[in-house]
């Protein structure tokens, strides 16, 4: 009871505004070294026996396929908490997370199609990895056109919530589609630590991006949720103290 | 091995990445400083 009551205030709009500030430049570093690193790594790796160069355009599409379906899984889990706890941040969270997921998932798509043309000859097939994939980026523009849709904040995080819910039935499909059905895209290379099917050299800078890519996520979040608290929040006292500080000069 | 060049479908996938990380940075920065610019206004008007 006492931890839940602990967690609660941590979520509290007015110390969660001050946890992102602190941890804003860090995530901003994290990102940066990371993005570094995996650039390098992935630009020395070894050249592939059977794809050659054109490989290295894992580095940009796995690391935003993994964040489009984790994007969408954070929305469902604060549309969830939203809907049980009525906690505010957890809406922010999700209505935030919308836009960065929908830029993944269409960088996913993007270089998807760049990689299929060498590999598979097209840009394009209308397989079930591809098609469930589009389908969530559809999912996210109708998430926001829907929050655009409903002037009224509490209708509108409320709906919004319960369609994200019902769109998280998209994410398993995207997934598992490799699995289920015989599809053109090949199965999963990353989910199988136990038996992996990349040399370490290559392997390492791939998950080197895709921490880049969620730091990105999380570094953006902490700069957007600050501003967006500060809106939701601008009849209080600590939002009039925050922005008339005179240390900070915003005229 | 495919030995292919495949230089500028590798260079767009990169730069349509780095396009995406400095947008969504500048446009996060952006309009933050816009809003806190607006909200330290109206503070100001409504202490005038």
């Amino acid at each position: 009871m006492r931890a839940l009551e602990t967690f609660r205030r941590l979520l509290s709009p007015k110390n969660f505004y001050v946890i992102c500030e602190q941890a804003s430049s860090f995530l901003g570093f994290a990102f940066i070294v990371s993005l570094c690193l995996g650039l390098y790594g992935g630009f020395t790796a070894p050249m592939d026996y059977q794809q050659g160069q054109a490989f290295r355009m894992i580095y940009v599409h796995v690391p935003a396929a993994f964040l489009s379906l984790f994007i969408y899984s954070c929305i469902f889990l604060c549309s969830v908490i939203y809907l049980i706890w009525q906690v505010k941040i957890a809406d922010v969270i999700a209505k935030l997370s919308a836009s960065l997921g929908a830029c993944f998932t269409f960088l996913a798509l993007f270089s998807g199609a760049l990689w299929g043309k060498p590999m598979w000859g097209t840009f394009w097939v209308w397989d079930a990895r591809l098609t469930s994939e589009l389908i969530l980026l559809f999912i996210y523009f109708g998430y926001m056109g829907l929050r655009a849709a409903f002037p009224n904040l509490r209708l509108q995080s409320k709906i919004a919530a319960l369609f994200a819910i019902v769109g998280m039935v998209d994410i398993p499909l995207v997934h598992f589609s490799v699995n289920w059905w015989q599809t053109l895209h090949q199965g999963a290379t990353l989910a199988k630590f136990a038996r992996p099917s990349m040399p370490s050299e290559m392997l390492w800078p791939l998950i080197s991006m895709i921490v880049a890519c969620l730091m990105f996520y999380i570094w953006m979040l902490s700069v957007r949720v600050r501003g967006e608290i500060l809106k939701r929040e601008k009849h209080t006292q600590w939002v009039f103290t925050t922005i008339c500080n005179p240390n900070k000069e915003f005229a | 091995m495919n030995t292919k060049d495949y230089s500028l479908f590798i260079f767009f996938t990169f730069f349509m990445m780095f396009l995406i990380f400095i947008l969504c940075t500048v446009h996060a920065f952006l309009h933050h400083r816009k809003l806190c610019k607006a909200l330290h206004h109206h503070f100001k008007n409504e202490k005038n």
